[in-house]
Order: C-alpha cells, then sequence, then structure tokens
C-alpha cells in the first residue's frame, strides 16, 4: 500500500496539539493553585519552597509544602480519578447520566462512613474526623469504599436482570434513597459533634490528605486509572453493545468485574479523602469526549484524566475566593461548574446517546 | 469432509422452555445460506446458540471439525463473525468500527499493525464504503450502517460470518443489494454465511440453500426452488387469506372472487392488468364463455390500450386506472 493511499484514511490517534496545551494549562493551574490562598506568597518562594530549597521563609515554606502542594496534587488526583470512574460507568451503561454519584455509588461510601462513625461514635472525641490519624483514615478510606462497593454491586445484580438502562438508572438513584435515609437516622439518633463532622465531610474537601494520607490516596487512584488504563480495549468493544463486544472476543463477566473493581476503587477512596464530591465524574467525560471527538477509549482515557485534573484545581482554584480568607465547599464548586458542562454538552449534541 | 458448520443433536431454547431440539445440520463451505421461518420460530434463537451468545440446552456445535464449546471466546472471535439486530448508533466513525474487528487479532493495547490496517480497509473498500470512512455511525442510513457491521465483520477475517436479519429495516432496493453484496462474499471471498431473514421472496431469489424452520422447532434443509416444489415452504406460511403462488414465487391476498374475466393479450402489459385485477379480487378464468366479460391488450408504439367486452358491448379505455375505475363504477 502506498504511503499517498494510506493517508485518505481517517487516522485513530489523537489531537497531539489539543494535549500539549492541556498540559501547559494544567502546569498554570497547578502553579496558580499554588500561589493563590489566604496567604500572599512570591512566585519566587512558591518556585523554592517546591524544590525543598531553604531561601524560602520557613512558614511560607510549610504553608507550600504541608497545605498547598498536598491539596494541588489531591485536586489532581481527585479530578482525574472521579473522571475515569464516571466515564466507565458512563461506557458500561451506555448512559449518558451515569457516574459515581448518580448511581448511588457515593452515597453507599457516604453510607459506609456513617456506619463507621457509628460504630467507633463511643469513642467519637478520640476519633473525631478532622484529626484522623493514618489509620484512621486508612479505615475511612476502606468504610468509603466497602460502601460504594456494595452499592456498585446491587447495581450490577440488577443489571443482570434489567437491560433497560433507563431503568436501571432510576433503580440506582433509589438506592441513593435508600442509603441516604439510613444515613438520617442514624443522624438522628447521633451525638451533635458527630454530626457535625459527618456534615463537614459531605460538603468536600482537599484539604484534609496530608502527605502521609497522599500516598494512600495516590495509589489507590494510580491503581485504578491503571485498571480502567488496562480496560481500554474492552471499553471499545462494550461501545458496541455486550452480544458485539463478546462476538470480537470479550469475556464480559470478567470485564464487568473488574470496571467494579477499578470505580469502587476510585471512588470510594476519593470519598473517603475527600467527601463525595460531585458532577466532575459526570461532566468530564462528556468533555472530553466533546474536545477529542472520538470514542477511543486507549484516547478518552488519558485525556479525561488531564481535563478532570484541570477542572479540579481549577474549581479549587474558585472555591479559594481569591483574595478573601475564606473558602467555599469544593463540592459546592464542582456543581456550579459541571452541571452547565453538562447543559451545554446536551444543548450541543442533542442526543447524548450518540455522544458515546 | 469437514464442513465450517456442522450441528449434532442441539437443542436450543430458554431455561425450561424448549424451542427446537435434535437439530442435525450443516453448511456448505462457500455457501450462502438463508434461515427462514415464520415470526417467533426461534430463528434467533438458533443463531445465538450457534454463536454461544446464548446457552444452548445440549447436542454439540462444530467448526471445522472442532467442538465450539471447547474454544475460548477470543479463538471463537476468530472462526465466527456477527452482525446482529441491535441498532449500534455511536460517535464512532466507520474506520474505528471496522478497526475493532481486528481486536481478536491485537495485544491488549490494540495496537493495529500494518497487516491488520489493510485488512480493515479492504474491509470498507468491498462493501463500498470508503467515502463514508470517517462518518460517525449515527450519520449513517440503516443500509449503510448494516454495511459498516458487515465490513467489521469481513475485518474480523473469520471463515463463518452469521447475520440476524441483515435485512430488516432496509428497503427493497438496499436489501438487493445488501443480499447481493453478501452473496458476492461467498463467491469472491469464499466467506461461509448463514443469515436469518424474514424476507421470503428475497431469500428464495438468493440463497443456495435454505434451513426452513416452522414453528414446532423442526427444520428442513434444502435448495428453495426443491422446498417450494415440495410443498413445505407453502405449508409453513400458509394463513388465511393468503396463498402462495406457485408462477411467481410469491405471496397473495387471498379475496372472494369478484368476477370471473377473462384475458387476451401477452406481455408485460398483461402480467400487470392481471396483478390490478386479482388486487381488486376478480379471478381469471381460461374459457371465455365462463367470463363475466373480456378484457384485450394491445400495445401501440409503447402505448397500451384495454378493450372491454361485456354483454356484446366494446369500450375503450387508454389508460389501466380508466379501466379499473369503469369496473369499479358498475
Amino acid at each position: 500500500m502506498s504511503k499517498t493511499d494510506s493517508n485518505t484514511w481517517p487516522g485513530l490517534g489523537p489531537k497531539w496539539g489539543l494535549i500539549l496545551a492541556l498540559f501547559v494549562l494544567l502546569f498554570v493551574f497547578f502553579i496558580l493553585d499554588l500561589l493563590l490562598g489566604s496567604v500572599q506568597i512570591s512566585i519566587g518562594d512558591v518556585w523554592a519552597s517546591l524544590w525543598g530549597s531553604d531561601s524560602a521563609p520557613r512558614v511560607e515554606r510549610n504553608i507550600i509544602q504541608k497545605i498547598r502542594l498536598p491539596k494541588a496534587l489531591t485536586a489532581i488526583l481527585v479530578g482525574a480519578g472521579l473522571s475515569v470512574g464516571g466515564l466507565q460507568m458512563q461506557t458500561l451503561f451506555r448512559n449518558p447520566l451515569a457516574g459515581p454519584s448518580v448511581l448511588g455509588i457515593s452515597s453507599g461510601a457516604s453510607l459506609g462512613v456513617a456506619l463507621l462513625m457509628f460504630v467507633l461514635g463511643g469513642s467519637g472525641a478520640i476519633w473525631g474526623f478532622a484529626n484522623l490519624e493514618i489509620s484512621g483514615s486508612s479505615l475511612l478510606v476502606l468504610a468509603a469504599s466497602l460502601g460504594a462497593a456494595l452499592i456498585f454491586f446491587l447495581i450490577l445484580l440488577l443489571s443482570y436482570r434489567i437491560r433497560d438502562n433507563v431503568v436501571l438508572l432510576i433503580l440506582g438513584i433509589m438506592m441513593g434513597f435508600i442509603t441516604s435515609s439510613l444515613v438520617s437516622i442514624w443522624q438522628y439518633f447521633s451525638d451533635p459533634g458527630l454530626i457535625q463532622d459527618y456534615l463537614i465531610w459531605t460538603f468536600g474537601s482537599l484539604g484534609g490528605v496530608s502527605r502521609e494520607k497522599l500516598l494512600i490516596l495516590s495509589i489507590c487512584v494510580g491503581i485504578g486509572v491503571f485498571i480502567a488504563f488496562l480496560l481500554s480495549k474492552a471499553l471499545n468493544m462494550l461501545l458496541l453493545g455486550e452480544n458485539y463486544a463478546r462476538g470480537l472476543g470479550l469475556h464480559i463477566q470478567q470485564t464487568r468485574i473488574w470496571i467494579i473493581l477499578s470505580t469502587s476503587l476510585l471512588t470510594g477512596s476519593i470519598v473517603g479523602f475527600c467527601g463525595p464530591i460531585g458532577f466532575i465524574g459526570i461532566a468530564v467525560p462528556h468533555l472530553t469526549r466533546s474536545l477529542f471527538n472520538t470514542s477511543d477509549h486507549r484516547i478518552l482515557i488519558p485525556t479525561s484524566c488531564l481535563i478532570g485534573a484541570i477542572i479540579m484545581l481549577g474549581c479549587d482554584l474558585i472555591a479559594q475566593l481569591p483574595g478573601y480568607s475564606i473558602a467555599l465547599p469544593i463540592n459546592a464548586v464542582t456543581a456550579l461548574i459541571g452541571a452547565p458542562v453538562v447543559i451545554v454538552v446536551i444543548l450541543k449534541r442533542r442526543n447524548l446517546q450518540r455522544s458515546f | 469432509m469437514k464442513h465450517p458448520l456442522q450441528i449434532k443433536d442441539l437443542c436450543i431454547g430458554y431455561g425450561n422452555k424448549i424451542i427446537a431440539k435434535d437439530l442435525n445440520l450443516h453448511v456448505e463451505k462457500g455457501e450462502l445460506l438463508c434461515l427462514i421461518g415464520p415470526n417467533g420460530a426461534g430463528k434467533s434463537t438458533l443463531l445465538k446458540s450457534i454463536s454461544s451468545l446464548q446457552k444452548k440446552l445440549g447436542g454439540s456445535v462444530l467448526l471445522n471439525g472442532e467442538e465450539l464449546e471447547k474454544m475460548s471466546t477470543k479463538e471463537l472471535a476468530r472462526k465466527i463473525s456477527l452482525v446482529l439486530t441491535e441498532r449500534v448508533d455511536s460517535n464512532l466513525n466507520v474506520y474505528s468500527l471496522v478497526s475493532m474487528g481486528r481486536y481478536p487479532y491485537t495485544a491488549w493495547t490494540g495496537r493495529m499493525k500494518e497487516e491488520d490496517k489493510a485488512f480493515i480497509q479492504r474491509a470498507i473498500k468491498e462493501t463500498g464504503l470508503k467515502e463514508l470512512a470517517s462518518r460517525p455511525l449515527y450519520q449513517l442510513s440503516d443500509g449503510e450502517r448494516q454495511k459498516a457491521m458487515i465490513a467489521k465483520a469481513l475485518a474480523q477475517d473469520t471463515p463463518l460470518i452469521l447475520l440476524d436479519e441483515p435485512t430488516a429495516h432496509l428497503d427493497i432496493p438496499n436489501r438487493m443489494e445488501l443480499l447481493s453484496l453478501l452473496r458476492r462474499l461467498t463467491r469472491a471471498e469464499g466467506k461461509t454465511i448463514l443469515l436469518s431473514i424474514h424476507d421470503l421472496e428475497a431469500a428464495l431469489q438468493i440463497a443456495d440453500r435454505v434451513w426452513l424452520m416452522d414453528g414446532e422447532g423442526k427444520i428442513e434443509a434444502g435448495i428453495p426452488e426443491e422446498l417450494i416444489l415440495k410443498g413445505k415452504v407453502q405449508k409453513i406460511f400458509s394463513a388465511k387469506d393468503l396463498e402462495f403462488d406457485m408462477q411467481v414465487g410469491s405471496f397473495r391476498l387471498l379475496q372472494s372472487s369478484r368476477a370471473k374475466v377473462f384475458i387476451e393479450g401477452m406481455g408485460i402489459g398483461k402480467i400487470w392488468t392481471i396483478r390490478a385485477l386479482l388486487r381488486l379480487g376478480y379471478e381469471l378464468t381460461e374459457k371465455a364463455q365462463e367470463a363475466r366479460f373480456e378484457i384485450s391488450i394491445e400495445s401501440k408504439e409503447d402505448q397500451y390500450q384495454w378493450r372491454l367486452i361485456r354483454h356484446q358491448k366494446e369500450q375503450e379505455f387508454t389508460s389501466l386506472s380508466a379501466l379499473l375505475g369503469y369496473l369499479e363504477k358498475s
């Protein structure tokens, strides 16, 4: 086949220029996120502290190294993880509105956290949320992950019986209501202090992740995204529907289980550390598909990581309300950003089913 | 002699419900085989059981003498490719869709080698989709979409292709185009093709052989003409008010006879006049004295003329609709 002939065929590669631009944007947002905050720090000091040099004053260095850097890295992990989780859900259910939070997986994580607090409630003072130690936070993550996995398995069991995705989605939402009501019951009988801790957890926070916890979070997100990336080809086949996928040699059962594992790990760990952060998981995959105009998961998974990270950093920048010493709850900001994205994509495409 | 597909004592159905059992059939290499039968006879179930999309209840399926059950899904994907009834409405473009046909041959990354690309491009050219290669699936017509799925199956490079109702949503020209494409694939590429189809007339025209499935789970195999001569097709597709016309090879609505007509003339004009009269419920007769009236058709310089003779009176018409309108009124 001659070279000129092969040029007339559509390429399958990503838009490299766009990817480069997004990396630049990520870098800019990352630096901005370190730069902006209630305390003014010069860019020189930020740069110096970032590389661990002693030239910056101690307080500033501590703020950068112990607070802002972990927070910015957390934002990147959370954005990437939730986006990949949402992408997998949307493809598995072939439903454009699927995402960790819509299908009740986040509520499951909340239930796990609430149950953990209930069990440990007797020693509430020791286990207060703000000062959970690393062992405590591992417990928290475990509880959130188990809660998320429980709901996900229920959804999956139902999905074998129910072929209709809309019905399944409604069931997921109902499941969310059930877990929320269980949490309400727990709250009704709980100590006001615990309830407040729980409420603050539900607002979402990128700031509660210390450097040690960051390691756990990055391992969880890393494994989750890695599994998803290995599943790229399988996810592509699922776009054609289960029967076609099987006809192309896909082992559906195994694939489903791996997708569950990856998504539960991603959602569970992120919800555990940062609270139930909504909308990123739904909005970013749509944004990525529409920016790159592709349905190929080999491109979509890395690029939705990238876009998710950028958007999460952006949300964090907005949440800090530059110039003010207070910060908005991150969950409010993601919804404010995410909902319009979904609306725009719907209006542009008219038919979301076609965006897959 | 090993057949590309052979089924032995196959039993198919859902759970406790057996749809068909003791099926012993085979497909010859390079033939276009149509599976026909009334709605609900179990055509889809049979195809799904053969391709192991659905669990069979008993018996065995052999591909080139090899037991299908012992193959992994990936091995199977290199032996049978599928075109199914489900509609794939996606932003995937034709090229990406067809490239998925190579997935059973690629590593987990799905990276395409030059050889894979050659298969993809050939499949697209073969199905006449070259111009549409970068078009997303949701912008395709039903016929183009079906061809894209066939291109995917071709790229999969399997000796056997199964298609479930590939012509279901297509109009007649598209339907015939698709079927002749499939026929060409059996002739030019040596593919063996098994498809289910509910368009009996098309199947009888295009199939090398037919599997005729009745409502009771029995399957009769044979060449189409033989099954008609044996009266099998007529029996299975019999219905009140419907008659299989052995002359034309198609079904006709039966209506109570209004009057007997004797027709004189020849050629195309006669054939279509007869069709119009039958549609309106008139009956033809061979004997002029039996007929209530007579119609004779003449053609002059590509113009037809109809002469109606009734009660010894003659009347001329220059169009078929005028003739029919006159008959309807009187």
